[in-house]
């Protein structure tokens, strides 16, 4: 199975590309799409549920075009987006049954019979006769990820699934995503590097609209390899520094001011360092 | 997955209803009561206790009627719900017909109470106003949803039923004259001229459900609520 998009361009006005000729291909699995806000990831994600239509290209979901028959897709992919606010009144267990329905799921005894194993899944048994309304950030993600693998869908597109999460809903979350990753696709959108470094198979870094693809992590490493700096300096310095390069952070060891920094050029009196994950998402946006 | 009427269950849209309903019925009962018991005795006893009567009923069907879509206007809920396959015969018609049906059960028990207790001559003129204020149901819900969709805020569809219910009710307006269907303040009600109205009503509300139905459909113009 794999998800293809082809030459996607959606424009807000004739100079605003909102994303400019987008091409990916992604197989079954964990994929991340990084990128800074305003870069595009959520016009991809609502162009790929079929809430925005692109101005440009096509895709295809196991070499069906999607754009074509969207309504029919609609049934076959999962959308968890950034905000999860709907049916607060409702039962976890009844807004689970809501949008089954919506899904086309009419059978009820198979319906409630899938609705009881995700909920399962997604260790939320306990809390299925709980309002909506009344579960922790944690759980309502939770349940925004349950109600995505309703109807058994062939993608799921989550939106910053972790945003404002404690480390352990966090960790705990992921471990959901992994379980449910068999024989589908995930496109998870995200800031947090962490998040796609402990679970993504694939990463994609977006920004102004154009997408750079990495077939694993260690590429997306790789790239700024060789041009991550470290430099011992006093406070004082500083200032001269950040507004000389580009830092990429700072920390203070044994009253020192040690600064990381990411340069093409050598920098004097410098040692050259293994970047971390996340230097190489910022060196990246920074360029 | 089959490509049958999705039928949401009726107990899910109860609850999101919420609070609604219960105001709504608090001020029924505190409408009748205060009419019953504190307005008695006088000839007009029936006319004072159906105006308010009708303008809370027909006030009370937008209460009923936005808060069940009101989530495709909220951009905290919208999203999601606009990513699903949503069908209008199920996601719209279904639902606004069995609120409005029950809805229309409610109302017709009420005002029999009214007329057997205050007015059991005309019996006639009973069915006669039930009959219109179903129309104005439909037309109200229909009209309210429209343009909650249209201003991508249900306070829209508040205000603008509101404002047309207090325009129509003082101003008498001749092409919103079903506000006043209490034909019984004429002495010779014209009952085609009624039927007329009737029927635009019911049409006009017919409209608004289905141009609502058809807006539910543009997602990128919802999503910018």
């Amino acid at each position: 199975m794999s998800l293809v998009i082809k030459n996607i361009t959606k424009k807000y006005s004739k100079k605003k590309y909102a994303l400019n000729s987008v091409n990916m291909e992604i197989p079954n699995g964990i994929y991340g799409l990084v990128g800074p806000n305003g870069a595009g990831k959520t016009t991809l994600m609502r162009i790929l549920v079929g809430l925005i239509k692109p101005n440009e290209g096509e895709i295809f979901l196991n070499n069906q075009c999607m754009l074509k028959n969207i309504d029919y897709f609609r049934q076959k992919i999962g959308y968890l987006p950034q905000e999860f606010g709907c049916y607060k009144n409702l039962t976890v267990k009844e807004c689970m049954n809501t949008i089954a329905i919506l899904k086309g799921l009419n059978n009820k005894n198979k319906r409630l019979e899938q609705i009881d194993k995700i909920l399962k899944e997604v260790n939320l048994s306990n809390e299925s006769l709980k309002k909506v309304g009344n579960l922790s950030g944690g759980m309502r993600r939770r349940l925004g990820i349950a109600q995505t693998i309703i109807g058994n869908p062939l993608l799921i597109i989550v939106d910053e699934p972790t945003a404002g999460l404690d480390p352990e809903e966090r960790i705990r979350f992921r471990g959901v995503i992994r379980k449910i990753a068999t024989n589908r696709i995930i496109l998870i959108s995200t800031h947090i590097i962490e998040d796609v470094k402990n679970n993504c198979d694939g990463i994609s870094l977006i920004k102004n609209g154009v997408i750079k693809q990495f077939n694993s992590f260690k590429e997306f490493e790789e790239l700024s390899v060789g041009k991550v700096w470290q430099k011992t300096i006093s406070e004082e310095e500083f200032e001269l520094y950040e507004n000389k390069y580009n830092i990429l952070s700072s920390n203070t060891i044994d009253n020192k001011l040690v600064i990381r920094i990411y340069s093409d050029e050598r920098i004097s009196n410098a040692e050259i360092v293994k970047p971390s994950a996340e230097e190489g998402y910022l060196s990246w946006i920074k360029k | 997955m089959d490509k049958k009427i999705k039928i949401l269950p009726f107990s899910s849209d109860i609850k999101t209803l919420s609070i609604n309903i219960y105001f709504l019925i608090l001020g029924y009962i505190g409408l009748f009561i205060y009419q019953w018991f504190l307005k008695s005795g006088c000839d007009t006893r029936f006319i004072d206790m159906m105006l308010p009567m009708f303008t809370v009923f027909c006030m009370g069907i937008i209460i009923l009627i936005i808060p069940l879509f009101s989530n495709l206007v909220n951009p905290m809920a919208n999203e999601l719900i606009l990513s699903l396959p949503l069908g209008g015969i199920g996601y719209v018609l279904i639902r606004v017909v069995r609120i409005i049906l029950i809805y229309i059960l409610l109302t017709f028990t009420i005002y029999s109470i009214i007329y057997f207790t205050t007015n059991k001559k005309n019996f006639l003129g009973h069915f006669v106003d039930i009959k219109l204020i179903c129309s104005s149901f439909i037309f109200l819900a229909g009209f309210g949803l429209l343009v909650m969709l249209i201003g991508r805020n249900p306070i829209y569809a508040y205000t603008s039923t509101i404002f047309l219910f207090v325009f129509s009710y003082f101003f008498r307006g001749s092409g919103l004259m079903y506000w006043h269907v209490c034909q019984w303040i004429q002495p010779k009600p014209n009952f085609s001229a009624i039927w007329k109205l009737e029927y635009t009503m019911f049409i006009s509300g017919v409209i608004c459900f289905i141009l609502s139905s058809i807006f539910i459909k543009n997602k990128n113009y919802l999503l910018k609520s």
